[in-house]
């Protein structure tokens, strides 16, 4: 039986990424396989960089996290069942890898968007109860006192863990943008949480 | 995360839903939908990096760090031939299993007795859970026979349910990172277990074993 030849590169580059997966799901143990994962994970790699350096601001170390975002898809490949395109999926990947690099940022203080209000309040009570609080009730919490604007940027910071200036590009504000709808929010959530804790003193 | 909030592939599809489409509707107006669309849209959008970043360096190394002759063998699935081995191996098993007792039932005096008509009820059978590297979690456990329903149940240590999701394939069941319980998002240990519904109302469920990301 004559075993089937690597496909160059060039003819691989031709393929869809459907039909690349499907290379890698037939060959996943031979070289074939690892030729059609290697040109379809490469594809993405542009992405993969970028989205890991905005998040972590050093070439070296976005180069490392890039890598293993693409080793763990890489790895996961076979598995992949296609239901969203590759690029989704790689996001998903990069996504949780860049949450898992930074740690949360405090829904009521924030040194990299309001230093001013963070000293102003110090280490605030209310933020210790609201860690407490579960993601539904946050979400319930932040839809009920902010606008459409101003609940997008604070679950991108503290949700997400995207940086200030990301958050700017990604709902494309101009300038210090993301800075300013982060602090008229912070303010009004301690407004709210103040009257609530006024409220439920009362009663 | 709410019960309205959208899978990564639904996410995915949101611009080219109708505009009435409560989904995209949801996906507009909450915050975690509609942030993760726009943090989706800048992925997709590689051309305004980040300063300090360099691109033509980054895409040069990780080509050859996805050379395909230094990548690692995909263990993941097995051949064809060697899935067919596999069948053979089990359906060999299979008609063992299933010969064995009516072999020993026709040479033996007593009775070998029938499944279910033990005194006491068989342990529950346990189910298999697989994080995967995107986050999701893949489900499996041995299919129940003639159920009407079956529902993966999510509990807290002190038993309590959390939360109750339909497994309509009846053995597997696949959830995206955004589809599993708010408090296993966070860490927090849970109990897990299949759940059948027979036609009767009786119900029947694996174990309940401990799931923690």
């Amino acid at each position: 039986m004559s075993k089937r030849s690597a496909p160059s590169g060039l003819s691989l580059r031709r393929l869809t990424d459907e039909a690349l997966l499907r290379r890698v799901r037939l060959g996943s143990g031979d070289e074939s396989g690892r030729a059609a994962a290697s040109e379809l994970l490469g594809r993405y790699r542009r992405q993969v960089y970028v989205w890991c350096h905005r998040f972590v601001r050093d070439h070296e170390r976005a180069l490392d996290l890039s890598q293993e975002v693409l080793l763990s898809a890489y790895r996961a490949l076979d598995r992949f069942d296609g239901r969203s395109s590759v690029s989704t999926w790689l996001f998903a990947i990069a996504r949780n890898r860049s949450i898992n690099e930074l740690a949360r940022p405090h829904l009521l203080c924030d040194p990299e968007a309001d230093p001013d209000d963070c000293m102003a309040h110090g280490s605030d009570p209310q933020d210790e109860l609201l860690e407490r609080e579960d993601e539904e009730a946050l979400l319930q919490l932040i839809q009920n006192h902010l606008d459409e604007e101003e609940q997008r940027a604070l679950w991108m910071r503290c949700f997400e863990r995207m940086p200030v200036d990301v958050i700017t590009q990604a709902l494309d504000l101009q300038g210090d943008g993301a800075r300013v709808v982060l602090q008229r929010a912070r303010r009004r959530l301690r407004r709210a949480l103040s009257e609530r804790a006024e409220q439920e003193d009362a009663s | 995360m709410s019960e309205h909030c959208l899978s990564m592939s639904e996410l995915e599809s949101v611009p080219r839903m109708d505009r009435n489409d409560p989904r995209r509707i949801h996906a507009e107006r909450c915050p975690r939908c509609s942030a993760l669309l726009a943090a989706l849209r800048l992925f997709n959008d590689p051309s305004r990096p980040a300063p300090g970043a360099r691109v033509e360096d980054a895409e040069r190394r990780l080509a050859e760090f996805l050379d395909p002759r230094r990548l690692p063998a995909l263990k993941g699935r097995r051949s064809a031939k060697r899935q067919w081995w596999l069948l053979g191996a089990v359906a060999a098993v299979l008609v063992i299993s299933i010969s064995l007792p009516r072999f020993a039932a026709q040479h033996t005096s007593s009775p070998v007795p029938l499944r279910g008509e033990a005194s006491l009820p068989p342990a529950p059978v346990k189910g298999e859970a697989v994080w995967n590297e995107d986050g999701g979690l893949d489900l499996r456990w041995p299919a129940f026979s003639d159920s009407e329903r079956v529902d993966v149940v999510f509990y807290a240590l002190d038993l309590s349910e959390i939360a109750r999701i339909p497994a309509p394939e009846g053995d597997h069941l696949h959830l995206d990172p955004t589809d599993l319980p708010p408090s296993l998002r966070r860490g927090e240990i849970l109990l897990w277990s299949a759940v059948a519904v027979g036609r009767d109302g009786r119900q029947v469920h694996t174990a309940r074993q401990m799931l923690q990301r």
